[in-house]
């Protein structure tokens, strides 16, 4: 074909859209396009990540993947020498956009410099906390070393990122600058073994001399202050500076990247961020909060957005695949157990999550098995869960063991155990994996992606009502009636119960609550309430087990248990 | 479709990669011939830095110390060596010797900063064989010949010597008891242990290494405490040698046996069992899609370390009899039933 013939037949089918989400174990590629009208996804393919031995290329992953959506659709997407055709053209040919997300790089690690742990380190923790990032050392007024020390620190721990913080915009400068000389000396023989990347998101009038004292020895970059006076956190900026490095200086040194950049017109996006990014465009669509959770192989993040923004609640060291073993650091066997319907031994538990990091592809086959992943992923959860979880209107997962239980009940169950919410909400499960690559998406297509969302890549689960306030086990916690086209029937779930009431994809329902005194549906103690719900996979589930709830003593529990799987149909 | 690969190939040609924990030297040359107790590279593997605030000490501006030194950057210095000398009035001059034996580093803002290494760290090559390839400051690349297996868990520990395999069955305990003054000097093979008194007795027989199909999670971090290498061919429980490491193992008994850690990021320990008959056959590479036909091993239970053969793969996601959905295969067992399996629980045999 020649060149005019090719230009003539260019862009026929606008804003086709290829995402690429390399993750830890698995990569997606994803082809959204126009479908009888409206934007959808129209397949997606999975194959290993291949970051690791023995390909050591990012890219193979991604051609495989690639190649198998040409296989499904009949579309030619990659030309002989594997190169994306773009744009798209006539006849089934290429793509308008290609977009890459990724958390297969290790997080960044990071040498944290401030003043104090219960201020500027907090804020700078926070900031951590929501991106691929991850503490090694931290140098304070709390915890001050001599140059000496702090060198052979950073030696040891040979941290990508030195983050400093402290002093409040106009306040003090000697202490921190004091901090900044050890780390500006300290530095000098680390960075002759690889380049340092340095963010000061600390008093702002201290730029000029902290850039001196580290000018030639680190790749300085200036963030907002995270605390500009005492009062005031800003975490936006830095939190912004730490996902660019990490996307370029850990995902882009990962073998085969530089074909995924070629292919894109934008850096590769951390996976956490453009899922909170599709985690705020819900929010902003629902005109309300939602809580989007991302249980992944090697991390774990809950993403709370609602119009003003979002606040991420991530750990970079635990997850359900090569991090699972993590999690024994922090909880013994017998937490995990405590959730299972049937008696396990702490030897199974500590052998089972030790094998799964061996081989964090793998997936449960065995009924114990499949309940055993979910018990861990619970604990997992719950590590992330913060103390005063607020209400919230939607909530959005993800992760092979929440979207691939062998019934939605047990992905609803597992939810609830491990955030423990409350108030009325409804729950959906990124079914395809898709959600990061909308989020990324969001920017350039919104339309796209609200379409996509529309045309059914989520598998909406249905409503759940979370109660608080305690009873007697076995009294009404709330009562109401449910009315839909089919008829109209009663509702009575009582103290310590989790109840299911079956209401199809698509089934809308008019329910009328009206509950215990001492309960609260999320509107105020006995205050009963009104409302519109829609049918899911699962249907509408009122749980009334309390909050915090409280597991029954080892000899009733395992029955509890079963008893809570069997009510949420599983 | 691509799914993970292990190596469990008896009589192979193997590129053996030797690598240091840091940068150093190598001190073989390529196409040399080296033993497995010989250095093929060493690196020092220690750095101390000492940090002397000078400027306080003599009390004298930080910009005016380099002026006064008697040493250039790199300078080795010993314990006492002058390090600076500085004229004061009336005749009055201030020293500082150095306190330490090492290399004058840098004077950074009127400090001085030493540097003291320590702690040569030595490759030995562990395999019989040549040296190919050099990786510059890194390390070398051995070719022998012999049987090759990548193991599912190991302890950091490496170690060379005769194997011998002392269970007959590769799914049986092994328990203290069992442990025989006679297996001095020997790395053995074992079915799966969970008592910690076999690593405890192992050592004070003299046992150079243990190979185990698998050992329970609880005594992983015992085992990479201890000095003696800890290999598990096929993961942490108690089910002890999958049956074509085994086979490979039972016929190599008295074979010299080189037990190797990851030698980088992402690669598995490795078990080589050497002959002296080369050959040119190498294992098929990990990144052959997979095959109707391909020998593999299933990973999860209740298949467990069985050996199957795929024949039938399957490009759409198949819902499993407990309700996952997942991409995979039918596979046949040695017992002749046909399974479906998750490409994600299977590994190529290569």
């Amino acid at each position: 074909m020649t060149n005019a013939e090719e230009q003539q037949e260019a862009v026929v089918l606008p804003h086709s859209c290829l995402v690429a989400e390399c993750g830890s174990v698995n990569t997606t590629v994803s082809l959204f396009d126009e479908a009888a009208g409206s934007y959808r996804l129209l397949a997606r393919a999975i194959a290993p990540t291949t970051v690791g031995l023995p390909w050591r290329n990012l890219a193979e992953g991604v051609y495989l993947a690639v190649q198998s959506l040409e296989q499904q659709t009949g579309r030619s997407l990659l030309n002989p020498q594997r190169k994306l055709i773009t744009p798209a053209r006539q006849h089934n040919v290429g793509v308008d956009q290609f977009i890459a997300v990724s958390s297969a790089a290790p997080p960044l690690a990071t040498a944290l410099v401030g003043l104090f742990d219960d201020v500027s380190l907090a804020s700078a923790r926070r900031v951590l906390g929501s991106a691929n990032a991850q503490e090694v050392s931290c140098l304070s007024l709390d915890a001050e070393q001599e140059a000496e020390t702090y060198l052979a620190t950073l030696l040891e721990k040979e941290p990508d990122l030195i983050f400093i913080v402290g002093g409040t915009d106009g306040g003090a400068t000697k202490r921190l600058l004091h901090l900044v000389e050890t780390v500006s000396l300290a530095v000098g023989p680390l960075a002759e073994k690889k380049q340092i990347q340095a963010i000061f998101a600390g008093n702002k009038q201290l730029r000029q001399p902290v850039s001196a004292l580290l000018k030639g020895r680190v790749e300085l970059h200036m963030a907002e202050n995270v605390r500009p006076n005492l009062e005031t956190e800003r975490l936006a900026d830095a939190t912004r500076e730490v996902n660019d490095l990490y996307s370029d200086f850990k995902i882009g040194a990962l073998p085969g990247s530089s074909v995924l950049h070629d292919w894109s017109e934008q850096h590769i996006i951390p996976t956490v961020q453009a899922f909170a990014t599709l985690v705020r465009f819900v929010a902003a669509l629902q005109k309300g909060r939602v809580l989007g959770v991302d249980l992944g192989g090697s991390s774990v993040s809950l993403v709370m957005a609602d119009a003003h923004g979002a606040q991420i609640y991530r750990r970079n060291d635990l997850g359900i695949g090569q991090m699972i073993s993590n999690v024994l650091n922090e909880v013994e066997p017998a937490t995990i157990a405590r959730w299972l319907p049937f008696a396990a031994s702490d030897e199974e538990i500590r052998d089972f999550i030790w094998q799964k990091s061996l081989q964090p592809q793998t997936i449960p086959l065995m009924e114990e098995e499949i309940y055993l992943e979910q018990a861990i992923a619970r604990e997992i959860i719950r590590r992330v869960v913060p103390a005063n979880l607020p209400p919230f209107d939607v909530l959005l997962a993800r992760g092979q063991t929440l979207t691939n239980t062998p019934r939605p009940g047990q992905a609803v169950l597992l939810l609830l155990d491990a955030l423990q919410p409350t108030g009325i909400f409804s729950v959906a499960l990124d079914k395809y994996g898709v959600l990061p690559a909308l989020g990324a998406m969001s920017g350039s297509q919104p339309l796209a992606v609200v379409q996509a969302l529309e045309a059914g890549v989520l598998a909406d689960l249905g409503w759940v009502i979370a109660l608080t306030g305690k009873g007697q086990a076995g009294e009404s916690a709330v009562k109401g009636s449910v009315e839909t086209a089919e008829g109209q029937f009663n509702l009575d779930v009582a103290h310590g119960q989790i109840d299911t009431t079956v209401l199809g994809a698509g089934q809308t329902a008019s329910i009328s609550l009206t509950p215990d005194k001492r309960v609260d549906l999320g509107f105020g103690s006995g205050k009963g309430k009104k409302l519109s719900v829609r049918g899911g996979l699962v249907g509408l589930v009122v749980d009334a087990r309390g909050r915090p709830l409280l597991l029954p003593e080892p000899e009733q529990r395992i029955e509890q248990i079963r008893k809570w799987y069997w009510d949420v149909g599983s | 479709m691509l799914i993970q690969s292990r190596v469990i190939a008896p009589h192979v040609r193997i590129g053996v990669r030797r690598m240091l924990p840091g940068l150093g030297e190598i001190i073989t040359g390529v196409g040399q011939s080296v033993n497995p107790m010989q250095t093929v590279a060493r690196a020092v593997l220690s750095v101390r830095y000492r940090v002397l605030p000078l400027s306080d000490i003599l009390q004298v501006a930080p910009e005016a110390l380099p002026e006064m030194l008697l040493v250039e950057p790199g300078a080795r210095v010993k314990q006492g060596t002058l390090l600076v000398d500085k004229k004061g009035f009336l005749g009055r001059r201030q020293q500082y010797e150095s306190p330490l034996d090492g290399e004058f580093y840098r004077v950074d803002n009127g400090r001085l900063i030493l540097r003291q290494t320590s702690d040569i760290y030595e490759l030995r090559a562990l395999v019989a064989g040549q040296v190919i390839e050099h990786f510059p400051q890194r390390g070398v690349l051995l070719e022998t010949f012999g049987s090759l297996i990548q193991v599912a868990w190991a302890t950091r520990r490496e170690e060379a010597g005769l194997l011998n395999v002392v269970t007959l069955n590769p799914t049986l305990r092994f328990t203290p008891e069992q442990l025989l003054p006679d297996y001095k000097s020997a790395i053995l093979v074992v079915g799966w242990f969970d008592q910690p008194e076999v690593l405890q007795r192992a050592r004070e027989a003299g046992v150079r290494a243990i190979i185990c199909g698998s050992l329970p999670a609880e005594l992983c971090p015992l085992a990479e405490a201890g000095d003696l290498p800890v290999f598990a061919t096929d993961g942490i429980g108690r089910q002890g040698l999958s049956a074509p490491v085994f086979d490979i193992l039972r016929a190599a008994q008295g074979k010299r046996t080189a037990l190797l850690g990851a030698q980088i990021s992402g690669e598995r320990a490795q078990i080589v069992i050497q002959v002296d008959k080369k050959t040119t056959e190498a294992p098929k590479a990990a990144t052959t899609p997979l095959a109707v036909g391909q020998r593999v091993l299933l990973l999860r239970a209740p298949y467990q370390n069985q050996v199957a053969e795929v024949r039938r793969l399957y490009h759409l996601v198949q819902t499993t009899e407990s309700g996952v959905r997942a991409q995979g295969a039918d596979v046949r067992l040695a017992d002749g039933r046909t399974l479906f399996i998750p490409y994600a629980n299977m590994e190529a045999i290569i």
